[in-house]
């Protein structure tokens, strides 16, 4: 009954429990004869000249002359089958329907299990290269505060440079005044007190650039030889006059026995006290600020107390974190920038800083910083008039006339030149005993101009004139072929020192 | 009255949202978990376009990056493709284009409409305007749909309903 082609199709199949459905159709769709149990595999009863489109919806497009097979068909019945279509020699067509439920299941079991891990690992990428793609910003961002903090330390540096080249004016005349007058005249404690405020703009510059320094973590220690008497008396002469606006007694203890010579980064220490001194002052509104210096072990023990209002347990721990962190959320007003820097400056000079206070009952702050005797040269007596030429080059003629004033009356003779140009003509025509250059010139600069020196064979020595105080600076000075460096504002003693040593 | 009945194949990378599309389109339902189609599975539905009825027989085939020659037996003999891609994986828009490329290889062009699925997940979407743009210039028919909220669904497959019906009036 049933054709070849089918019955060999049949005999091909694997012996299933579900007997195979098998139907004969026409080009239409119609039914014209069939095998097997329609229901077996999901369908409803099939009578025989009915259109199977309805009940067989992949019969639609299906071309009656080709053979062909269909895996996997749930028509609409939830009932998986295979299709094989066999065409027969009249157009019509056989349609062979098998049961394909169990291997659908399990491959369904196996397919799943596959596409949900490949979802989960291309999820996984995406989040991936989201976690790349902020990293990558976060990494620019970064480079670009860095670059924004570099900048700042640059602006910072050459803002301090540039104060300082007046500051040596102001300070330097206002000695040279005081010197000048005589000890009674009340205008030389006024001259003084110029001379002062002009070192107190010095320190505040400083705080700047130091926080820049502090940022670039670029800091370094510079030793210096602090006569502890002198910086007692300093800051009495600084901070006496702001507590006195205030209506507020002001004194600083160092027991005599304490006034030693130590070794100190000088500026630093000075600008620990004058922090904590200021902060002092400024949230005191009655009653007194104080400082006690003491020199015990190798140590300097540093004391500022007032009576200001106390700062309560509770706050205390946040204002010591607050000093942890640059932009911690509760700082005291108005004391972030300095007592920040303070505790840096602090732990950049090993020491430790720690805080009593009870509201109501003022504050006390303590430092103690490493501080071992220093090796006290020679006290030189006032210079002797050895004499000796100097060449000066300095563009600054406030400055040529200050170091004519204290370098003339130590008895050298200058020669001066306004720019690095002139300078090595003069000094390679007529070598002087010693060159003083700064390094910020027209025409040729100080780097410029001693490179030259060198090179055409002037071998004396040659001191470096700047307001930069960044280490590279002086290596840079260094390297071209300077032997020393002086800071503005120059301290003059300090020059006329190293100017004795050198030309020895 | 005549009645258009038309096989409508709807093809794509896996979990790109076949399966939701098609629930969506004939049963107005959506569920959040994924129930992966094996082979093929055929769903029906009347339209009337303009007064015509349209009967789609829709035949959801398992996802694929692929065709392979079981796929291809169930493309034989379809009047038009609902291509599917998933807005959130932007490589199942390129596997789609690719699909349809060889099923138009194989079998000649029909017509056929793209759906950028899962434009409610916006947070996570990846297909850029320029892209779908892109699709359009070249004159594809391009909807952004979600199966989950049912946006732009009918639609799209209204739009393939139309492009049958006004092929079959051209005949
Ligand atoms: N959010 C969202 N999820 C969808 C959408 N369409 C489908 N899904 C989900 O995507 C997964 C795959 O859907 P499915 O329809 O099975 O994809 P198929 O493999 O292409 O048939 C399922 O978890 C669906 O719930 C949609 O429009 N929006
Ligand atoms: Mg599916």
């Amino acid at each position: 009954m049933l054709p070849g082609v089918v019955s060999d199709y049949l005999n091909r199949l694997d012996s299933k429990r579900i007997p195979p459905l098998i139907l004969h159709i026409d080009a239409d769709c119609c039914l014209l004869d069939s095998w097997g149990k329609p229901e077996a595999l999901g369908f409803p009863p099939l009578n025989s000249g009915v259109d199977l489109s309805d009940a067989l919806p992949f019969l639609t497009g299906v071309d009656a002359t080709r053979s062909g097979s269909l895996a996997s068909v749930d028509p609409g019945t939830g009932h998986a089958i295979d299709v094989q279509f066999l065409p027969d020699a009249a157009g019509r067509l056989f349609v062979v329907l098998t049961d394909a439920r169990e291997q659908h299941i399990q491959t369904a079991e196996q397919q799943q299990r596959t596409y949900e891990t490949r979802l989960l690992y291309q999820k996984q990428q995406k989040l991936l290269d989201q976690l790349i793609a902020t990293r990558t910003e976060l990494d620019l961002r970064r480079r670009e505060a860095e670059e924004a903090l570099r900048v700042k330390g640059q602006f910072l540096a050459s803002v301090s440079h540039e104060f300082r080249t007046p500051l040596t004016s102001v300070i330097g005349y206002a000695e040279w005044l005081a010197k000048a007058m005589d000890p009674d005249d009340p205008a030389r404690r006024q001259a003084r007190a110029i001379a002062r405020a002009g070192q107190h703009m010095v320190t505040l510059v400083d705080n700047l650039l130091e926080q820049a320094r502090i940022d670039n973590s670029e800091a370094t220690v510079h030793e210096d030889t602090v006569d502890l008497r002198q910086l007692a008396e300093d800051m009495s002469a600084i901070m006496a006059p702001l507590a006195a606006d205030k209506g507020l007694a002001f004194a600083v203890f160092l027991d005599p026995q304490d006034a030693a010579d130590v070794v100190l980064d000088e500026m630093r220490v000075r600008q620990i006290l004058i922090n904590l001194l200021g902060n002092a002052v400024k949230f005191t509104e009655e009653g007194f600020v104080q400082l006690t210096l003491a020199w015990a072990n190798d140590q300097l023990h540093v004391a500022v107390s007032d009576s200001g209002p106390g700062i309560a347990e509770a706050d205390r721990a946040r204002i010591f974190s607050a000093f942890e962190r640059l932009e911690g959320a509760h700082k005291r007003a108005g004391a972030g920038l300095g007592l920040h820097i303070t505790l840096q400056l602090v732990k950049l000079l090993r020491g430790s800083i720690g805080l009593d206070s009870r509201p109501g009952e003022g504050s006390r702050f303590h430092v103690r910083l490493p501080a071992p005797l220093a090796e006290i040269p020679e006290e030189t007596t006032a210079p002797a008039a050895s004499g000796g030429r100097i060449l000066v080059a300095e563009d600054d003629t406030d400055i040529v006339q200050l170091m004519e004033l204290f370098l003339g009356r130590a008895g050298y003779t200058l020669d001066l030149a306004a720019n690095g140009r002139d300078a090595v003509t003069m000094a390679l025509g007529n070598p002087p005993d010693l060159v003083i250059m700064d390094l910020n010139m027209p025409v040729l600069d100080g780097i410029g101009a001693v490179r030259e020196l060198r090179e055409g064979g002037y071998n004396g020595p040659a001191i470096a004139l700047t307001g930069a105080t960044l280490d590279e600076d002086r290596i840079r000075a260094i390297s071209a072929g300077f032997d020393g460096f002086v800071t503005k504002p120059i301290r003059m003693p300090e020059l006329i020192a190293l100017l004795q040593d050198l030309i020895e | 009255m005549d009645v258009l009945t038309c096989k409508i194949c709807i093809v794509g990378d896996f979990a790109v949202g076949k399966t939701s599309t098609v629930a969506r389109f004939v049963h107005n339902v959506f569920s959040e978990k994924y129930l992966t189609t094996v082979g093929v599975k055929i769903d029906t539905r009347k339209l009337s376009v303009d007064g015509a009825e349209i009967k789609m027989i829709i035949w959801d085939i398992a996802g694929t990056d692929r065709f392979s020659a079981v796929e291809f037996s169930y493309l034989r003999g379809a009047s038009g493709y609902l291509v599917v891609a998933d807005g959130s994986r932007s490589h199942t828009l390129d596997v789609a284009e690719r699909l349809v490329q060889e099923a138009r290889e194989r079998y000649g062009a029909v017509p056929q409409v793209f759906l950028i699925n899962k434009f409610d997940l916006q947070d996570e979407w990846e297909v850029p305007d320029e892209r779908v743009e892109q699709l359009r210039d070249g004159g594809e028919s391009v909807f952004l749909t979600s199966a989950k909220s049912g946006v732009c669904v009918d639609e799209a497959i209204h739009a393939l309903a139309d492009m049958l019906v006004a092929q079959q009036g051209d005949q």
